[in-house]
């Protein structure tokens, strides 16, 4: 076994050399560091991005909690050490450690990255390049070293293909209670002689775990995925996700880790609800985490006093897919201002619908701190925000924003969507209309309420990309070129400079596409753009499109056509084999009513869609009361 | 109600920076609970203020800060409140009540005690006798040194910052114990001074060097006293 990093001579040597050295050190209050002679099972939890990017993120600390709170089970942090780190880590021979024990990744029973972003593929081969771990399960196999398990989850895992090659597990759904049952499970088998398969069989027999080395794939000779089936007996040929079935009894981190830096998202994170009834037809999420599952606003009080005491954020964040839609939110929102004027605490909601988005509520929540309003009309036009199953109007819209700047709030942001299916350049043209004729109400407002104050509004306008398990994953994206010029007709439209457009690399939407809708064949892509230094794709500044293109061809295969080839119905998936819940008739029939612009209501007010999930999965809605509170 | 203290910053917290060492405090005073006062406007700050910015990578032994309540508290009582909230790696080690008038922390802080250990990537330095080499280092009209300042590169003279140097050899280690100008009225900073001594001395390049402060002075009636009872 391969010893712990000397803490003190890196600290000494090593780090005064890197930028932000904090990234590095652990040692953060709440943090939890076992003496590993006393416990049986220890995992490491990567996620593929600098430190700030995933402490920012809520299922990292809520496994932290549930792994850590087991006595024999411990549960490391570990993320990617930015470049000017993974260069004095190779020129000192270091190897990646985790932050609790300076123990290198190397010596775990497992490690678990979290798969957040397809265009953070690269750095999980950066930090297994780092932990000096072969990239390819079949080398761990066959090497007379023992190395860690590989297992990834979260939303990417959905379409887990691209990384077959390197992982030896998947953890599709939520993970609260299968990795417990998982981790359960190999302390048993570890009791007895461990045998490596013998174990990866016996946990497929769990929900939502998919072992990729027991499916054959087989293709057509025109490129198409042609079935993945499985190799062995007892192997299910449909994986289903694991569900928590009853959210507000779901283990929640009364004691997150706080960290010394300012990282992304800084603040007490409660998550409110998991899932959405609103079908917008473009969303992955509203997909993957149906059905709705809302916890009690005892629950969430409790949980947040808690939060507050442990953590002295000054900031409290509802989070979920629509906060709004809580149906107890504005007595939960009382009630917390109760308890957080005292100690200066502001409360934030993250996502606003502007359909159920009261000024009042916005009043309330700015009472301690004023931040900024974000509105999503997601397109330009009507027709198009029914294509997309959207439900709000320009008039939603009108309302809700001549509330705002009545109110005093002087910069709104508006989040759009290009490169949608079925877009028309009126589609364009209507995201900068719409945006105009927002800011020309907020000037009009102002001067009626005679506030001298310089209005503007923010238009972020991202690039659709296609995901899998939504009613669009048959869509073809938009090429490079078709989203640029979308890109600078909204540009040269925009002629005031209190509009500021913001826009996304349309290779970075590319590549996501690509991977997104990928298939097993991919793993290569990845290993060839590894090896010409590819790593932190999702950062502007590191994005090497051509080292990808580079990548692409090594492999002999092509990004267009995965980003951009529509699929057929009857063509085989790579992700078919995973069940998310919801049918696959019923994602299709919503394709096919997005092609005539028809609104597919929400099933909590009109009744079941029949998407499957609460049928299939023996489930239901989770709602705290009949109808949602008024806000 | 205005209170002064006294902390260090230890080993653990070294790489803390002096901006998230600001976060550190605001989050351990609501988590102790203590009726701290805020200041007034869209964005309230909890009343509380460094005597100076500490390097990232710098342990200290005496940091001062003065903060305000808006309530009576026995100080000792506050001391404890904290020393449970703050995380480890943070002591306050001494609070007291503070006349109403008090001058700011920055204001008052004038001296700074360091000390300063380095390393060796080679040895060859046994026939150094480091006291002279402090004389003679000392002993110049002024050690100009030149560095970098938000992209504009800057000559700045040490030496009528620097009130007293020695050096010892311990084991492997040099160590270097300085007392520089600390303050809104003329600051010298130990990283500078010990490259400038390390780049006259004739040995090689340090493995590494570790900073610590270890005590800072403020002036009362022209005396110099410990910052923490001025």
């Amino acid at each position: 076994m391969l010893s712990k990093i000397d803490k003190e001579w890196l600290e000494e040597v090593v780090l005064p050399q890197v930028e932000k050295p904090i990234r590095y050190v652990g040692g953060e209050l709440n943090s939890i560091v076992k003496d590993h002679d006393k416990v049986s099972v220890k995992l490491a939890f990567a996620f593929p991005d600098v430190y700030e990017v995933g402490m920012s993120h809520l299922g990292t600390q809520i496994l932290y909690h549930i792994l850590n709170d087991r006595e024999s089970f411990c549960m490391e942090r570990v993320f990617c050490p930015w470049i000017d780190m993974q260069e004095k880590m190779k020129e000192y021979h270091v190897l990646l450690y985790t932050l609790e024990t300076f123990t290198p990744v190397r010596n775990f029973d497992f490690l678990g990255f979290t798969l957040q972003y397809e265009m953070s593929y690269s750095n999980i081969l950066s930090m297994l390049a780092m932990a000096d771990i072969p990239f390819l399960r079949e080398q761990r196999i066959e090497s007379t070293t023992a190395y860690p398990l590989l297992i990834g989850g979260g939303p990417c895992a959905y379409n887990p293909e691209p990384l077959a090659d390197f992982f030896d597990i998947f953890l599709i759904g939520d993970a609260e209670e299968t990795l417990l049952a998982l981790l359960d499970l190999y302390e048993q088998h570890k009791r007895g002689d461990f045998q490596r398969s013998a174990f990866l069989l016996e946990a497929t027999s769990l929900p939502g775990i998919y072992v990729p080395e027991f499916y054959q794939v087989q293709y057509n000779q025109d490129g198409k995925l042609q079935s993945m089936t499985p190799l062995y007996e007892g192997v299910p040929a449909n994986v289903r996700k694991s569900l928590v079935k009853d959210l507000d009894k779901a283990p929640f981190p009364q004691k997150p880790v706080v960290p010394f830096m300012d990282i992304i998202h800084d603040r007490i994170m409660l998550e409110v609800l998991r899932g959405c009834t609103h079908g917008c037809r473009f969303c992955q999420a509203g997909t993957l985490y149906r059905p709705v599952r809302e916890r009690s606003k005892e629950t969430l009080l409790a949980q947040a006093t808690a939060l507050m005491e442990t953590t002295g954020h000054e900031d409290i964040s509802l989070t979920s897919l629509s906060t709004a839609d809580h149906t107890q939110l504005s007595s939960l929102v009382d009630d917390l201002l109760g308890m957080c004027q005292a100690q200066q605490v502001s409360i934030s909601l993250p996502s606003l619908r502007i359909d159920t988005f009261s000024m009042g509520m916005a009043k309330k929540i700015s009472s301690v701190r004023k931040t900024g309003l974000t509105f999503a009309p997601e397109a330009g036009t009507q027709r198009m925000r029914d294509v997309i199953n959207k439900g709000v109007t320009e008039e939603n819209l009108m309302s809700v924003a001549e509330d705002a700047f009545q109110a005093g709030w002087e910069r709104i942001k508006l989040y759009y969507m290009i490169g949608l299916p079925f877009e028309e350049q009126e589609d364009i043209d209507g995201i900068v209309r719409l945006s105009n004729k927002v800011l020309y109400l907020g000037k009009r407002v102002a001067k009626e309420i005679g506030s001298h104050r310089r209005i503007s509004v923010t238009v972020s306008a991202s690039n659709f990309v296609p995901k899998p398990f939504t009613p669009f994953q048959w869509w073809g994206q938009n090429s490079i070129e078709e989203l640029r010029k979308k890109q600078f007709s909204m540009k040269d439209r925009i002629r005031t400079g209190n509009i500021v457009l913001h826009y996304h690399d349309a290779r970075v939407s590319h590549l996501e596409a690509a991977f997104a809708r990928g298939d097993r064949r991919l793993s290569r892509v990845l290993i060839h753009a590894h090896h010409k230094g590819c790593r932190f794709d999702g950062w502007d500044e590191l994005f090497q499109f051509d080292l990808w293109q580079e990548a692409f061809e090594a492999a002999g295969l092509s990004s267009a056509w995965y980003a951009q080839r529509e699929f057929d119905y009857s063509d085989c998936l790579p992700w078919d084999f995973i069940d998310s819940g919801v049918r696959k008739e019923f994602l299709y029939a919503e394709y096919v009513n997005a092609q005539k612009a028809m609104l597919t209501p929400d099933c909590r007010d009109e009744g079941c869609t029949q998407c499957g999930v609460c049928m299939d999965m023996h489930c239901s809605m989770q709602l705290q009361e009949v109808h949602r509170d008024e806000v | 109600m205005k209170y002064r203290m006294e902390f260090s910053k230890k080993k653990e917290v070294a790489f803390v920076s002096h901006l998230e060492l600001m976060k550190v405090f605001s989050q351990a005073i609501r988590r102790a609970k203590l009726p701290i006062a805020w200041t007034e406007g869209f964005n309230p700050r909890p009343k509380i203020n460094f005597s100076s910015a500490i390097a990232t990578g710098m342990t200290s032994l005496a940091e001062c800060a003065d903060m305000e309540l808006n309530q009576f508290l026995e100080p000792d009582v506050i001391q404890q409140k904290l020393n449970d909230a703050l995380p480890q790696g943070f002591e306050v080690h001494a609070i007291r009540f503070l006349e109403e008038k008090s001058k700011s922390l920055m204001a008052l802080m004038a001296y700074a005690d360091y000390h300063v250990e380095i390393k060796w990537l080679h040895r060859g330095e046994e026939q150094i006798d480091w006291s002279k080499m402090v004389e003679h280092f000392l002993a110049g009209p002024e050690i100009l040194i030149q560095y970098e300042s938000k992209g504009k590169k800057k000559t700045k003279d040490l030496r009528p910052g620097i009130v007293h140097m020695e050096a010892q050899k311990a084991d492997e280690k040099l160590v270097l114990r300085m007392q520089l100008i600390s303050g809104s009225t003329g600051n010298v900073r130990p990283e500078h001074v010990t490259e400038a001594f390390l780049s006259y001395v004739p040995c090689s390049a340090a493995l590494s060097t570790r900073y610590e402060k270890t005590m800072t002075y403020g002036l009362k009636q022209q005396e110099k006293v410990r910052l923490f009872e001025v």
